[in-house]
């Protein structure tokens, strides 16, 4: 299968300001991460709070320049034109974010939030058929028309969560990154959704990175499941392989605890149930980061850095516990 | 049981629009024991948050009272001025917000904003409070502390700033927690762990919480009582061993029989579309969704019935009004 996105070790670090504590420190967000995204494929991108998963969402649409790395977008790279990407490629590469109302001017009504995003793409409408359009969008997100004329605080939280996947939706994107869209969701609005977004994604040939913390979801939707950890990607590989037989013991703990995703997975290792400090993404800890966490670190964990390497066809994993096996 | 932290009795908030007033809470009644923990789950819209800022005296115009009152230890919450509001918020009652970014000031650091809680109580200078605000980030999970304290809103993540103000809420150990999708923006690890904390100050300072949550495993395995709403309506209300056995109302049913998920296959929802709340179906509000709907229940509204302490607002339970 050919690609549409390519990020080449992509790194962002993040400059700090430390208080007291003085001197130039860093947070390492994004450290040195490699992805492919292919054609039609559901991407599951899954990690702790503050992994670095929304920072790696927003550079793959064009919104974060990472200091190193470059990302393609069939073969084309996206930041090689000045400072921002260029408005053509800006509509093929869509975003909704983990925070609407960050991403939803308070200022425009629903109606020109989303009458833009539909002349996007088909300028020559009338009016007439813009409100119908609109109209079609709110209702597949489960909205009535009660909204139309509301500005974006007049909406609950998840009505807003709906606002922005209608709009990224109208522009019937290529590639949508879709940053924990449906969390502020019952489940009943949140399986409309859901099939919604996969309906246009089969319709529209979309490829998507979907970044989420319910692993039902996962298991439900996703084609590949990535795995970050402090900045890093720990493990990559299709997402029956990884339900059925987690490797890297992070994503072990993640299944573990989801009750979610408990009926998916055969990992029922008790081992493995959250535990421990999360470590400082400004001081990482020396060798695995997982370390101060890890139920089954060796002393040769301290010391060597694990490298992400393919274990098996399509499967990825960074440790040295399950390399040596 | 213990007795009554907090009463809203009646309550109705309504959104004054110009295309319409928008019923957000029509008619809720809901009481909080010491040591309780209430969990309110519903549709998407259905009014949870409005009645949680309704709660914590936070409502802003367009919002308007129609009627009802908020007894927090028999004081009316709804009488109380601004002053006399910030000296309850934060030291009695804490709150934890579902959009963390409406509530944290881009142009503070995440430590001085926790800090003003204690100043705000105390009236002294919030630096000197720095340190207990590194403790409450530790509590929370939030790696690095003693430099997080620093961290402007913008440099966080989405679950840090959602950590930043569950530490605000237990700052002071106050009366009641409540707690608008405290855990929606933290992965499943993480999640546990602050539940854990707030069982904790539960038992240390017989501390009461109001959780509104979608995460359904999560509230029935917190909350004590669980409340379901439906487009303004508290549509039922009882013990969560209770609800999850036996859900007497038909949305409640309907949400609880959403299963898990199977791979790859369309998802299940409640059939029918999500009512207006500017012009609500007559009678019963989910009579049009609902699969067990008869002639009575699009013409009069159902009252909530008590059965062995659960209430109900359903025509097909409890019989005759
Ligand atoms: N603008 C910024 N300045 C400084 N630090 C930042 C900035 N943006 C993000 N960070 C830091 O980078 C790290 C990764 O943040 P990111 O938002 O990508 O995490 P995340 O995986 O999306 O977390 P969550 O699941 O909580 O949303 C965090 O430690 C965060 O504090
Ligand atoms: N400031 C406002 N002005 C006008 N209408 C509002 C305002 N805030 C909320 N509403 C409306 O009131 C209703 C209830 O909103 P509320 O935020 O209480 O819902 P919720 O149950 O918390 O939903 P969610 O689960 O999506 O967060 C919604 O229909 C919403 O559109
Ligand atoms: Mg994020
Ligand atoms: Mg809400």
């Amino acid at each position: 299968m050919s690609s549409v996105l390519n990020a080449i070790n992509l790194r962002k670090y993040f400059r700090i300001t430390t208080g007291l504590l003085g001197g130039r420190k860093y947070v390492r967000a994004v450290d040195g991460v490699t992805l492919d995204l292919l054609e039609g494929e559901v991407l599951a991108l899954v990690g702790e709070s503050g992994s670095g998963k929304s920072t790696l969402g927003r550079i793959l649409v064009g919104l974060q320049r990472p200091d190193e790395g470059e990302v393609l977008y069939r073969g084309i790279n996206i930041y090689s034109s000045g400072n921002s990407v260029s408005k053509k490629l800006r509509h093929r590469i869509q975003a909704v974010f983990q925070n609407p109302d960050s991403s939803l001017n308070p200022r425009m009504q629903i109606y020109d939030i989303l009458k833009e995003a539909v002349l996007t793409r088909n300028p020559s409408l009338s009016d007439r058929e813009v409100i119908e359009e609109i109209i079609k969008l709110l209702r597949s997100v489960g909205l009535v028309e009660d909204h139309i004329f509301k500005y974006p605080h007049e909406l609950s939280g998840g009505e807003k969560q709906r606002i922005a996947i209608a709009r990224a939706l109208a522009v019937a994107p290529e590639v949508l990154i879709a940053d924990e869209v449906v969390s502020a969701l019952d489940i009943s609005v949140r399986a409309q959704v859901m099939n919604v977004l996969m309906d246009v994604k089969e319709k529209y040939k979309l490829s998507m990175v979907f970044i989420t913390h319910d692993m039902g979801l996962v298991w439900s939707i996703s084609d590949r499941v990535a795995v970050m950890y402090l900045g890093k990607l720990v493990e990559l590989g299709p997402t029956e392989e990884i339900f059925k037989e987690p490797l890297h013991p992070y994503t072990k703990m993640l299944l573990v605890s989801s009750p979610a995703a408990a009926s998916a997975t055969a990992s029922k290792d008790l081992r493995f149930r959250a535990r421990g400090e999360p470590p400082s993404p400004i001081n990482p800890p020396k060798g695995c980061k997982f370390i101060t966490r890890c139920p089954i670190a060796g002393s040769e964990c301290s010391i060597t850095e694990p490298e992400l390497m393919e274990i098996s066809r399509d499967r990825m994993v960074s440790c040295l516990k399950v390399l040596k096996i | 049981m213990g007795e009554k932290v907090l009463e809203v009795i009646s309550l109705r908030v309504y959104y004054d629009l110009p295309q319409g007033t928008v019923r957000a809470v029509d008619d809720v009644s809901l009481d909080v024991r010491r040591r309780e923990v209430i969990g309110i789950a519903g549709e998407s819209g259905s009014g949870k948050s409005t009645l949680a800022l309704a709660i914590t005296g936070l409502l802003r115009p367009p919002a308007k009272v129609v009627s009802g009152k908020v007894l927090f230890n028999g004081v009316d919450i709804l009488r109380l001025s601004e002053d006399e509001l910030r000296r309850i918020r934060g030291r009695k009652i804490g709150v934890i917000f579902q959009d963390p970014n409406t509530y944290l000031n881009p142009i503070y650091t995440s430590g001085f904003q926790v800090a003003e809680v204690f100043e705000a109580h105390r009236g002294i200078h919030a630096k000197k409070y720095l340190n207990e605000v590194v403790k409450l980030f530790r509590l929370v999970k939030i790696a690095d502390p003693e430099r997080r304290v620093y961290a402007y809103p913008h440099q966080l993540s989405g679950g840090m700033k959602q950590r930043v103000l569950i530490s605000m809420a237990i700052a002071e150990r106050p009366d009641l927690i409540v707690a608008d999708e405290p855990t929606s923006a933290l992965d499943v690890t993480i999640q546990s762990e602050i539940m854990d904390l707030l069982a904790e100050i539960r038992e240390e300072t017989n501390t009461s919480i109001v959780m509104i949550t979608h995460d359904l495993a999560l509230l029935f395995e917190v909350a004590d009582r669980v409340a379901i709403m439906y487009a303004g309506k508290l549509v039922e209300l009882g013990r969560a061993s209770d609800l999850i056995k036996d859900p007497l109302h038909p949305y409640t049913k309907a949400l609880l029989s959403i299963l898990r998920y199977e791979r790859k296959k369309k998802l299940t929802s409640i059939p029918g579309s999500i009512p207006s709340l500017i012009n609500p179906p007559p009678g019963c509000r989910f009579h049009p969704r609902c699969p067990y709907a008869f002639s009575k229940c699009s013409k009069i509204e159902p009252k909530a019935v008590n059965i062995d302490g659960r209430l109900v607002a359903c025509h097909l339970v409890g019989g005759s009004e």
